[in-house]
């Protein structure tokens, strides 16, 4: 049981696949300008991570060697059309909003890199929590920039009120910087750092470290 | 011709030496320090309380033995330090009497005998090898040799002055290097009247501008530049002559001539004395008073020292400013080391450079560590001398030509 | 030895200087609206700045100031005071102390914390600056250039190009109305001593580059706006002309030296 907890618990902090292996941050920066979005997002990615790894992880004894990124490619696809169309029926809106990122959620290197890399050698059990595990953590870090960048940008959460904004009579003079696409690289630059401060193992050598000063 | 000399810092200070040929004090000790022959193996020839002449060997290199480093005056050996590693740290000589070591000039001579007779009589650690700034390995041979017949450090003697009072000599030690090249020897001088006579086979090359126009790596740049291969030698005025007198008269010259100068002294002015002299003694009555520094060398690129040492033909007396505090100093209670102060480029730090190279980003390279871009940047074509200016320009915050030789340390050893 | 003046102490406190009589002129223009705002940045700096200084053992710069400054100068009056705050902040931080503190930053401090406020409130009227703020710049321009501080090559050619380029789109007229941020802007903005290029030809490229774009700018936004995002976009251009400077330099260093 350590060895799955292990493996639920170590991608949401100490390998995190955003903010240490930097995967799948297009979208993360492209949909999180507000919470919702984020949560969708996350929801969807979850869903397909952890199907897609089940699956790759049941038929990896059958997968011919040397046409297996295709088939991946093909079983994630089938899984994403149907998310997107799942979220088209029932959130239409959403949907909307998202446009085309769920479907480029195809494209998202977290879903093959975890696929490749842990599905193809692993039975389906821990590969679903593999993958349950980092499309958490993904899924955190969406919502922290999501928080952030609503929150400043918009005075909302979820699209509820926090802090009414002067154009409704309250105080809060929005934030714009914050729905523009720089702001989610400059919070996720903010949030690594802040995790490697926290972990320092993360850090990577110094190349050029300064020599002290000359005597004199 | 004249090379103008466009970048550079005029650098005012107090106590410019009148170019006027004194006797300085007679000399009771004078020493040698293993710290002026960074790359030299040394092996220790004599004892404490041996008698030695002028010119005899005190020090030869392990790696090559034909190298020695000689007595700079007679006298009886009174201590013999050694540092780590066994390399010598200091030797210095009682002096007493006037006896020297008569070498033998060849008579036909050709590029082997004047390099032995010059690793025999010490004077072949007066040449520097560039790139690298090495002295050079006895059966090399330089593509060029730059003679440095001029000087345009603050306070520094002027070189035509201590030219013109040693003309035969000078001239009797530029055949002798002659024979060590087979490319061009050039004389750079100031914009004064040729101080080398027609005839003799040199290229003389005249430097018209402001502090570095006088430093060999100014007149290489110009002339040989070095950094993307090919070796050159440079050498001092000051060694030719001596190089003269070994070939004209057999034996090395008593004094160098050496200016005595800067804000603390009574009467600034050029002194004779013996290579490694005590600074006490030739500064005994020369002083005024207060606290001062006594530095071996230029105000920009000398050291604090107790004897003069190689290389050295100035003595610059200082004020000491009220002791500093030191500007980065520790915060109290606190582990985390401050950096080291950045690079802040100005008008002064850009104009600090002899050879024409881009000297913000050089220095930045330098003190990031990155070697790769240095050396992309032409590092090779400096030595520690040539940045000494640029730490003034800097404020000193760091020293630029400890940053540099630990690059072209680095660069050295590799292939 | 002996050592020159200009430690980066000396520098940081000289801009610093140059600095006051523009302080002076803003607050008596501004009222304590101006002081607070002022005095918000240099608290926030200062914040930062010790900070820094006992986690990663950044020095502090007295040139920082600079930025609580510039945007206490040119910000919108209607910008509310946490989010000078937070721009001051954001310039502070990002723009200059992750990189080792002022001195190793490779873009300017003030011009990045005024884009990051020009971006959250694309619609607010930066201040224009009259003329009595263009003459409190000018003795500190001065002073710094005549302590080789300021590059005047940057000052050269963005005046020129910003004129020629504003000639061409037939925009003098919207230049003529905000000399203050303008002169203040190419002054401690764009011609940032640590910042701007490192060679001698790159600062004339860099200049020029600034000037046009704050002309091409202006004719989308208001001038303080264009300057700012201009020197924010030319400082960002400046190692890219340096590298090809540099490369064009030693490649006619091989030709010139060439040896057989």
């Amino acid at each position: 049981m350590a060895g799955s907890r292990h493996r639920f618990f170590t991608p949401l902090i100490d390998e995190n696949p955003v903010t240490l292996q930097i995967l799948g941050i297009c979208s993360a920066l492209a949909v999180t300008t507000s919470m919702t979005t984020a949560l969708t997002m996350s929801a969807a990615l979850t869903a397909v991570l952890m199907a897609a790894s089940g699956l790759i992880s049941a038929l990896r004894n059958h997968m011919p060697k040397s046409i297996r990124l295709i088939l991946q490619i093909t079983i994630i696809a089938s899984l994403v059309i149907i998310t997107d169309l799942v979220l088209q029926a029932y959130a239409f809106d959403i949907s909307k909003r998202l446009s085309i990122f769920v479907s480029l959620v195809v494209t998202n290197c977290l879903v093959l890199g975890r696929a490749e890399t842990f599905a193809m050698h692993n039975p389906p059990g821990p590969s679903i929590l593999d993958g349950l595990g980092n499309a958490l953590g993904y899924s955190l870090i969406l919502m922290i920039v999501g928080f952030v960048r609503e929150l400043l940008g918009r005075g909302t959460l979820f699209g509820f009120t926090v802090l009414p904004s002067v154009e409704d009579g309250g105080w809060f003079q929005p934030l714009g910087v914050m729905l523009l696409a720089p702001s989610a690289f400059v919070i996720l630059g903010l949030l690594i750092w802040a995790i490697r401060a926290w972990r320092p193992a993360q850090v990577e050598a110094n190349e050029y470290p300064l020599t002290a000063r000359a005597e004199g | 011709m004249t090379h103008r000399f466009r970048r550079g810092l005029d650098i005012a200070m107090d106590g410019t030496p009148e170019q006027v040929l004194a006797r300085g004090n007679a000399v009771e000790t004078v020493a040698v320090f293993g710290g002026d022959y960074p790359r030299m193996r040394t092996e220790v020839l004599v004892a404490p309380g041996d008698d030695v002449a002028r010119g005899d060997p005190l020090i030869r290199d392990r790696k090559h033995p034909e190298i020695m480093i000689t007595a700079p005056a007679s006298g009886r050996i009174a201590t013999v330090e050694i540092g780590p590693r066994r390399h010598l740290s200091m030797l210095s000589i009682n002096c007493s009497g006037n006896s020297a070591r008569s070498f033998s000039r060849p008579q036909a001579p050709t590029r082997d005998s004047v390099a032995s007779l010059c690793q025999a009589c010490g004077l072949w650690s007066g040449f520097v090898e560039r790139p690298f700034g090495r002295i050079p390995a006895p059966d090399a041979a330089p593509d060029a040799i730059f003679v440095t017949a001029m000087e345009s450090a603050p306070l520094s003697a002027d070189a035509a002055v201590v030219i013109r009072f040693r003309r035969k000599l000078f001239h009797a030690g530029l055949r002798a290097v002659r024979y060590l090249t087979d490319g061009k020897v050039f004389v750079c001088q100031g914009p004064v009247a040729d101080l080398v006579e027609a005839g003799t086979p040199v290229r003389v090359e005249r430097f018209a501008g402001a502090h570095p126009v006088g430093l060999p790596g100014t007149h290489i740049d110009r002339l040989y530049p070095v950094e993307r291969g090919g070796t050159v030698w440079q050498i001092h005025y000051q060694d030719v002559i001596a190089l003269g007198s070994v070939m004209s008269e057999g034996v090395l010259p008593e004094t160098r001539v050496v200016a005595l100068a800067g804000p603390g002294v009574q009467r600034p002015r050029l002194i004779e004395a013996p290579e490694g002299a005590a600074l006490d003694d030739l500064l005994r009555g020369e002083l005024l008073g207060g606290q001062m520094r006594v530095v071996s060398g230029s105000p920009l690129s000398g050291s604090e020292a107790s004897h003069l040492r190689r290389g050295d033909h100035q003595i610059s007396v200082l004020r000491r400013a009220r002791p500093r505090k030191p500007a980065r100093r520790r915060w109290p209670g606190h582990a985390t080391e401050p950096r080291p102060a950045p690079v802040v480029p100005t008008l002064a730090l850009g104009r600090s450079l002899g050879p024409d190279l881009p000297v913000v980003p050089l220095i930045r390279a330098l003190s990031a560590g990155d070697v790769e871009t240095a050396d992309r940047l032409g590092c090779r074509a400096l030595l520690e001398e040539d940045l000494a200016l640029a730490t003034y320009a800097a404020g000193g915050a760091q020293d630029f030509g400890m940053l540099l030789r630990r690059a072209l340390d680095m660069l050295e050893q590799q292939p | 030895m002996i050592r020159g003046l200009w430690t980066p102490d000396t520098v940081g406190w000289l801009l610093v200087a140059a600095g006051a009589p523009v302080a002076v002129a803003m607050i008596l223009d501004q009222g304590p609206d101006g002081l607070i705002r002022l005095a918000l940045g240099l608290a926030v700096v200062a914040a930062w700045q010790s900070l820094f200084r006992f986690n990663m053992g950044v020095m502090p710069a007295p040139a920082s100031a600079i930025t609580a400054l510039a945007v206490a100068v040119m910000a919108p009056h209607e910008v509310p005071l946490w989010q000078i705050g937070f721009a001051v902040s954001f310039g502070a931080v990002v723009g200059e102390l992750i990189f080792g503190g002022w001195g190793r930053n490779f873009l300017n401090a003030s011009a990045v914390a005024l884009s990051f406020l020009s971006l959250s409130v694309p619609n607010a009227d930066f201040v224009a600056g009259d003329a009595g703020l263009a003459l409190a710049v000018v003795p500190g321009a001065i002073m710094l250039a005549l302590t080789g501080i300021l590059p005047i090559s940057i000052l050269a050619a963005f005046a020129t190009a910003l004129w020629v380029a504003a000639m061409a789109l037939g925009l003098t007229p919207q230049i003529l109305a905000a000399p203050g941020t303008l002169v203040f802007a190419v002054v401690f903005l764009v011609a940032d001593p640590v910042a701007s290029a490192a060679t001698p030809l790159g600062r004339w490229v860099q200049g020029a580059l600034a000037g046009a774009f704050t002309a091409f700018l202006m004719t989308g936004t208001s001038v303080p706006q264009a300057v700012v995002f201009a020197a924010l976009l030319a400082g960002l251009f400046a190692p890219l002309v340096d590298q090809g400077i540099i490369a064009l330099h030693l490649r006619w260093r091989r030709v010139r030296h060439a040896r057989p």
